[in-house]
């Protein structure tokens, strides 16, 4: 999503402000992730 | 010491390792969120809108706090390189070879935005300079300002191609792997017959 916005920003700089809409997911994604991480790190010792 | 003592207690120190780059990782995620935006909210608060000559007045009266606000950013773009370091470390039993692309790819992504610094700190000085601006007057100094902001945009949106391409290949890892609890996992994934 963030590659498309991106690159649609570059493309049609004057829908750069609409198309910023799509960073939402991303920024839900790492806000969870990170907070994911920090709580339970990662456990899987069977990867080894 | 056994030989099977000894690589048990190498993987104990490795699941260690990774377990400590995870939380960094995680820790590392929000600090950018942070960093990031208090910087770009700083300086565009200060910036405002208005004519050339009212933003130089306010950006030179408040020009250490901008030049803080434009360090944050950097303190943001450096601290990308050990955010690609810390999930590399937590995704390289998963696949080495696809998280250290994704490393790259986040290391690209630092590089641009170093870049991207500078014309932050140019436009500062071209706000802030009288030489600067009795030299090239008004109008000249905001064609320049505004080629500045043009170029930051663009240096802007190509980092975070960089950003976007890291994170896919790092999200996938994190996907493939079984770090992810179970339930959520299967709730995302496509069914079998797709």
């Amino acid at each position: 999503m963030v590659t498309i916005v991106c690159f649609g920003s570059l493309i049609f700089p004057e829908h750069a402000a609409t198309l910023q809409y799509g960073w939402a997911p991303m920024a839900i994604a790492e806000v969870a992730t990170a907070i994911w991480l920090m709580v339970f790190a990662v456990k899987n010792p069977s990867l080894w | 010491m056994s030989l099977h003592d000894k690589a048990r207690l190498i993987g104990e120190r490795a699941g260690r390792t990774q377990r400590l780059c995870a939380r960094v990782a995680g820790f590392l995620f929000l600090w950018l969120i942070l960093t990031g935006l208090a910087g770009s909210l700083t300086t565009s608060h200060i910036v405002g809108s208005g004519t050339f000559a009212e933003t130089a007045r306010r950006v030179a009266a408040s020009e250490h706090l901008y030049r803080l606000a434009l360090c944050s950013e950097l303190i943001e773009t450096l601290s990308v390189v050990l955010l690609a370091f810390a999930l590399y470390i937590t995704l390289k039993p998963v696949d080495k070879l696809l998280a250290q692309t994704a490393m790259y790819w986040r290391l690209g992504e630092s590089f641009i935005g170093g870049v991207g610094m500078i014309f932050g700190f140019v436009r500062l000085r071209l706000y802030t300079s009288p030489q600067s601006i009795a030299a090239l007057g008004a109008d000249q100094s905001q064609a320049l300002v505004g080629l500045t902001r043009q170029a930051g945009v663009a240096e802007y949106n190509i980092s975070a191609i960089f950003f976007s391409i890291g994170s896919i290949l790092f999200f996938y890892l994190f996907f493939k792997s079984r770090y992810i609890p179970g339930s959520w996992r299967h709730s995302v994934s496509l069914p079998r017959s797709w």
